[in-house]
């Protein structure tokens, strides 16, 4: 039997995106369904208020071939229940936490049924993506009502770290449980800078859409307006001009470099390689103040445009680029045989944070994070979005899913990023870089999809538009938070307390983009 | 210690820059924040094209304190410097200044005050 069966409708809303509406009893059949079937991935659920009816949808990216699907179902009443699907599914636990607490759909049979994301001192019963709630509304004060962890059983000592700590660090709170040495457990407390930016976006215009879009993470700005443009012009059924969508592949693959540099620093940090942290940090420099003169903008906001690209490349711009691409190519390829020269580091990262790969798969890591443990995900080969379907480069993968792996992996991706920057370079297109303003315009009501591989992993931008052509609502599921839910899986065996700051600093993972 | 890094650290030799003892010009083509000019802004004939595409608020239009005049305030201290009142601006009074010096000793001083005149009859009502 096939979803088919059960579906009330099934409808193609774009090309390689389908739309199918269920009812909340068929909902755990065809989410183990799809599961079984390993080209399937679990990628995004969220709730939508639309009209006063409620839905919870779920999307799952499918093969190449027929895209991405959306599964809705529409729920009624003042506190609407579906079972959980985490048995089925388990990569949606932090999900469902979501949609209780933002949209009131509840999930019955939950493992764990706690605030995720929301401050201790929000209110109950009020839904920021339910309710008619607008981020105008002035939320009641409310007396905090922490959540209150059981205390360590003797023998073991609670560490606490964060969320404020030394150097440039995002917050983050995490409680680490020891048994001597050893890191036997961790409980993470993430979501302080929860912004509200979905909420924001509401009432949005196109004009303004991807300032917000870029403010998701700003390390990974240009990936983030990518995803939510390739959205908007989908919502309109427009493309953008050949050479702008070749220019977002080359910004998005320096952005790519410029965080993978920014990576192996940080990496070097956390061993104690400090000229290798400062060697990294040389590099990743030089590509800021690159991009600071090809777009203005150190981390590329202001870019992307909905139909294109704000600016265009000159062709003294381009031979700056090829320079120092050159530089690039020479300094790394020195690093990079002194890294796995120096013990010191590597024996830090090899058997250290392993996130073993069915796991990987079962909790749904991407990007660089999954593809270290065997995740053969990415979204640049499988679902090809600006101008990778006509470009040649690998995916590296690895198995061994340990920091070193993690390493290795954004290694070898810097020399893929280097392949795709000269071919994109010696094939350039001439065109216009931006369709009119005007071409640009959604039809009212419309909903789309955009997807991005970020340098963290897998962007998934869902917009959906309202009667006046402004975002009703918008979803943002980012590499990071997918990744985040995997992370304490890696931290407990074999593992000490000192390694903790190599396991955090090898997923390599964004706190605001997960936060959102 | 690999002595390979030791070599290399010392042929990077310094890149760290001098500044503030020396300028630091950003990149050639870095956007900067934007500059008003009150003698080219036409907020006076009702124009306001630059407060409705602003996103975070930083122009717009104020009641003075005496509760009868009113002025257009630029503020880069909400301001994310991401020029669309740049493209809006009709009349050229608002541009880029792009030497990357954003560092003010206090907020008024990030603020770009242009009053707005009214004109006044002759029995005193504006």
């Amino acid at each position: 039997m096939s979803i088919l069966d059960w579906a009330r409708q099934v409808r193609l809303l774009h090309p390689n995106e389908w739309e199918v509406v269920l009812t909340p009893a068929n909902l755990t059949t065809t989410v183990e369904a799809l599961c079984a079937n390993p080209r399937n991935h679990f990628t995004d659920m969220f709730g939508v208020e639309m009209g006063g009816e409620r839905q919870l949808r779920l999307l799952f990216a499918l093969d190449s071939e027929h895209g991405w699907l959306h599964l809705v179902v529409p729920v009624t009443g003042d506190s609407p229940h579906y079972t959980s699907l985490v048995e089925v599914c388990p990569a949606t636990l932090w999900y469902e936490r979501e949609v209780a607490e933002e949209c009131g759909i509840i999930p019955s049979g939950h493992p764990g049924p706690l605030h995720l994301r929301l401050p201790d001192d929000w209110p109950e019963g009020v839904y920021p993506h339910g309710g008619g709630f607008s981020w105008q509304d002035k939320i009641p004060a409310v007396a905090p009502h922490p959540v209150e962890l059981a205390s360590a059983p003797d023998g073991i000592v609670d560490y606490p770290l964060g969320p404020v700590r030394s150097g440039v660090v995002e917050s983050g709170h995490y409680l680490l449980r020891t048994a001597g040495e050893e890191l036997v457990d961790m409980r993470l407390q993430l979501f302080y800078k929860h912004r509200g930016i979905e909420k924001r976006a509401e009432g949005c215009s196109l004009l303004h859409l991807p300032l917000i879009a870029e403010r998701i993470s700003g390390t990974s700005a240009f990936a983030h307006s990518l995803a939510l443009c390739e959205a908007v012009e989908r919502a309109a059924g427009i493309e953008a001009p050949p050479r702008a969508r070749y220019l977002r592949t080359l910004f998005a693959e320096l952005e790519r470099l410029y965080n993978h540099h920014g990576y192996q620093a940080d990496l070097c940090q956390a061993t104690g390689l400090v000229v290798g942290q400062a060697q990294f940090d040389v590099l990743k420099e030089r590509l800021l103040r690159l991009n600071a003169r090809l777009a203005g903008h150190r981390y590329l906001f202001g870019l992307n445009v909905p139909g294109g690209l704000s600016r265009d490349l000159t062709d003294t711009e381009r031979q700056v680029i090829d320079e120092e691409l050159r530089f690039q190519r020479r300094t790394f390829t020195v690093l990079e045989e002194l890294l796995f020269r120096s013990n010191s580091h590597i024996d830090r990262l090899e058997r250290t944070g392993t996130l073993p790969p069915e796991l990987a798969l079962a909790w749904g890591a991407v990007g660089p994070v999954g593809r270290a443990a065997g995740v053969d995900r990415d979204l640049r080969r499988d679902h090809p979005y600006a101008a990778y379907a006509e470009l040649d480069f690998a995916v590296p993968l690895e198995t061994d899913g340990d920091a070193l792996a993690r390493a290795r992996l954004r290694l070898e991706e810097v020399r893929q990023s280097f392949r795709l920057i000269d071919q994109i370079l010696g094939s350039l297109p001439s065109s216009a870089v931006r369709v009119p303003p005007e071409a640009c315009m959604v039809r009212p009501g419309v909903s789309a999809l955009g997807w991005v591989e970020s340098p963290r992993g897998e962007g998934v931008h869902w917009l959906s538009f309202g009667e006046q052509r402004q975002a009703r609502r918008y979803r943002v599921r980012t590499g990071s938070f997918a990744n985040w839910q995997t992370f304490p899986a890696a931290v407990p065996g074999h593992n000490i307390l000192t390694d903790f700051p190599v396991i955090e600093q090898s997923f390599g993972l964004s706190f605001a983009g997960a936060d959102r | 210690m690999e002595l390979g890094w030791l070599l290399r650290g010392w042929r990077t030799g310094i890149v760290t820059t001098p500044y503030p003892t020396r300028p630091d010009p950003p990149p050639q083509g870095f956007r900067g924040r934007p500059q008003l000019d009150g003698e080219r802004c036409r907020i006076d004939d009702g124009c306001t094209v630059c407060v409705e595409v602003c996103l975070p608020r930083a122009l717009r239009l104020e009641t003075v304190p005496n509760g009868l005049d009113r002025r257009l305030v630029l503020d880069l201290l909400p301001c994310i410097m991401c020029g669309l009142c740049v493209q809006a601006c009709p009349t050229g009074a608002l541009h880029m200044q792009s030497d990357g010096e954003l560092a003010v000793r206090s907020p008024q001083d990030a603020q770009t005050i242009v009053p707005l005149e009214m004109e006044v009859s002759s029995d005193g009502h504006i």
